[in-house]
């Protein structure tokens, strides 16, 4: 029976480092790569929505910009009809025609005397008067009339203090347009007032051609005002200047990269009385999901633009989308909570796996436990048994050679015989004893050495006078060759593998023979070996020769006793001395037992 | 059978103390060994020479075990008493022998006086079995 291996703790304990190693890793790969999914999901998903958000929300935006560049339109019509309208009052006409037909003669009178003039003439004042009424119906700026040089003859706001009634204005576009090209309007900034405003003219006709201009004006904040709540709108002229704005502190700014570049320095001063004109500070964002997605001081808008039906103004409504600022933080607190919810996950099936790992380790080493116990315990009863049946035997021979003595009158020579077997059979029991009680000593580990530094030679040496008899009575001669050689070593115990092994080879070497023992001292090594020229041991008994009860093939030659204990005390006392016992030889030529230990205690 | 003629003992058993026992109560009793074996091999071998009219044959021994011997001496004269010596009274082992030819078995840690008995006892039984099929 061969026992069972050692239960592999070691191999188990690697095996679980391994399997904990691996079930780490793979959580740790795992959460990284679900973390690394969701980013990716969570930044995609995003930009998704809120592209599609976007897109909705600017087509919302576009709808409504043109609804209100509808409303801009129409005022923009009724401003630009209102003059046209007015030119054909007659009374307007007559008016224009006198003082036009006047020409230079009035032109070349004082702006002051023109004045006195134009407030002495009864159909002035009933005109002025009129125009006033409309220009306060209607909310309009200012309402006047200008004969063909220019020359105000009428205007709404003829009682006011810096009323300009008489005042040349042919040099202005509007009025230069009207003469020309028989209406007109355009953009200004009032000279006066420094506002922006909208002038409309249109041309007073008569037979024999145009006889005066009939303005109307604007300003920016009465148009501001029709472009509503928005926060944000505004109308543009073509070179990207805010004539009229929802917010009034716009009008006058240039909208930077929503037009191209800004009027020149001179432009700016000449055309706006702006030095320097302040640019809208319009940027975009880092990442745009719209084309139409900007950014003006610090929040996200949406810029819609459209240009007014056969003007050279253009509205730009930016609408917020202020739910855009929200709304990306949210998908990545969303996105970061899926990802720390992985984590966790990966967390626990790692440490359920973890413990199913260590338990299913636990039941593992119990089991190899278990099984080595159960081994354990059924050589203790094998040991029991050949034990008791070795040592009942010769006390049952003992006991009955006993009772013969008593019993039947012997001759002296048979009583000597009887005694002689008596005193060699308990001889024997008290070496299994003694064997027995080492083998159960060294099981338990309770081994402990005395270890003292000592010539291991000498030891041999008187270990091999005492073996010396034995061997004679084989006519065995033993052959000892030892170099000096020095190791720390337990003598008592030293001595024991040295009388085994010696003892073994003379029990199973034939009378007549040599046994070689031998002591080496080799690379911090004392080998001691003993060479016999038994019958050997074959290969496959080898493994089962240094255990406990194996009593192999060899026979001893001269009737001697084998407890099958021997070779395994002496592999453990090799053993604890951190050495180490070979076997060699073939079969037919003897075996060479060779323990080697280490010249000198580990850490003496 | 002759009463002045001993009858002849042929004893294995590979410990000497016990051949040296087993043979001083043989002896005691008035049966002659007339040979003696250390294992079942040389049991077998000294057979034909001794001409034994008992063998008595231990169950554990080196070489050829005693159920082996058993056989072969079996197998070389059915009349022979065969009485197995055993220290395990073990019930397979016994069985065994007896299923095998032997004639009897015997403890040999029985006390010296019960040996003496059991052996005598076992010898007669044995002589009665030989003539049965003669009457």
């Amino acid at each position: 029976m061969v026992p069972p291996p050692s239960p592999p703790a070691n191999e188990l304990d690697t095996a679980l480092a391994a399997r904990l190693r691996r079930i780490r890793v793979t959580a740790a790969v795992s959460a990284a790569a679900f973390v690394l999914a969701t980013a990716v999901a969570t930044v995609l998903l995003s930009n998704r929505t809120l592209s599609s958000y976007l897109a909705g929300a600017a087509e919302e935006a576009d709808e409504e910009v043109k609804a209100i560049s509808g409303v801009v339109d129409q005022t923009f019509d009724h401003l630009a009809a209102m003059p046209r309208v007015l030119t054909n009052s007659n009374e307007l006409r007559a008016i224009a025609m006198r003082y036009s037909a006047r020409g230079a003669e009035f032109a070349s009178l004082s702006r002051a005397e023109r004045f006195q003039q134009l407030r002495r003439d009864p159909d002035v004042s009933r005109s002025n008067a009129g125009l006033t009424a409309v220009r306060n119906e209607l909310n309009y700026d200012l309402v006047y009339g200008l004969d063909t040089n220019g020359i105000r003859i009428v205007s709404s706001d003829w009682d006011q203090p810096l009323s300009l009634l008489g005042e040349r204005l042919d040099d202005r576009e509007y009025f230069k347009a009207a003469i020309a090209e028989r209406s007109g309007h355009m953009f200004a900034v009032a000279r006066t007032t420094r506002i922006p405003v909208l002038f409309f003219s249109a041309p007073i006709e008569s037979e024999s051609g145009p006889v005066g201009v009939m303005v109307v004006r604007q300003d920016s904040e009465q148009l501001g005002k029709i472009l509503g709540g928005r926060p944000l709108s505004m109308i543009v002229d073509g070179a990207g200047v805010v004539v009229a704005a929802s917010r009034r502190e716009l009008t006058l700014t240039h909208v930077g990269p929503l037009a191209g570049a800004p009027p020149s320095v001179e432009a700016q001063r000449e055309t706006y009385a702006q030095d320097p004109m302040r640019i809208l500070e319009l940027t975009r964002p880092s990442r745009p999901l719209h084309p139409a997605e900007w950014r003006f001081e610090g929040r996200p808008y949406l810029a819609s633009t459209v240009v007014l039906t056969d003007k050279n103004y253009r509205l730009i409504v930016l609408s917020p989308i202020e739910s855009l600022e929200m709304t990306r933080p949210l998908h990545y607190a969303v996105g970061t909570m899926v990802g720390l919810f992985g984590v966790l996950v990966a967390l626990l099936v790692s440490r359920r796996a973890e413990g199913l790992a260590r338990q299913r380790h636990n039941e593992r080493v119990t089991a190899a436990l278990n099984d080595r116990l159960v081994a354990l315990n059924k050589d203790k009863d094998r040991y029991l048994g050949i034990a008791a049946h070795d040592l009942r035997n010769p006390l049952s021979s003992m006991r009955g050679l006993a009772e013969l003595m008593i019993e039947t009158p012997l001759e002296p020579d048979q009583q000597r015989e009887f005694l002689d077997t008596i005193r060699r059979t308990s001889d024997e029991m008290l070496h299994l004893v003694n064997d027995l009680l080492d083998t159960a000593v060294i099981e338990s580990g309770k081994l402990e050495l005395r270890r003292k530094d000592q010539d291991v030679s000498a030891l041999v040496q008187r270990r091999i006078r005492h073996l010396e008899p034995h061997a004679r009575q084989k006519q065995i001669t033993l052959e000892v060759d030892t170099a000096p050689g020095r190791a720390a070593i337990d003598a008592a115990r030293f001595s024991q593998v040295i009388d085994n092994l010696v003892s073994n080879a003379i029990k199973f070497s034939p009378p007549g023979s040599t046994v070689r023992i031998a002591l080496r001292v080799e690379n911090d090594q004392v080998a001691f070996s003993v060479q016999d020229q038994g019958p050997g041991i074959p290969a496959e008994e080898r493994q089962l020769l240094f255990r406990s009860f194996q009593k192999l093939s060899a026979q001893p030659t001269g009737g001697e006793k084998s407890t099958g204990l021997g070779l395994a005390i002496v592999k453990k006392i090799v053993d604890a001395h951190g050495g180490t016992i070979t076997v060699d030889g073939a079969p037919g030529s003897g075996a060479r037992f060779t323990a080697t230990i280490p010249a000198a205690a580990p850490g003496a | 059978m002759s009463d002045e003629r001993k009858v002849r003992v042929l004893l294995a058993d590979d410990e000497s103390h016990v051949r040296l026992f087993v043979k001083s109560v043989v002896t005691a009793i008035g049966f002659e060994v007339v040979a003696e074996a250390a294992d079942g091999k040389k049991a077998v071998e000294l057979f034909d020479t001794a001409a034994p009219d008992l063998v008595l044959l231990d169950i554990n021994m080196p070489v050829m075990d005693g159920l082996a011997a058993l056989k072969a001496l079996r197998a070389k004269s059915g009349s022979v008493a065969i009485i197995m010596l055993t220290s395990l009274a073990s019930a397979d082992v016994v069985g065994q022998s007896l299923d095998a030819g032997a004639t009897y078995h015997l403890r040999k840690d029985l006390p010296v006086s019960e040996l003496k008995e059991e052996l005598r006892d076992a010898w007669l039984a044995h002589l009665q079995d030989l003539e049965a099929p003669a009457q």
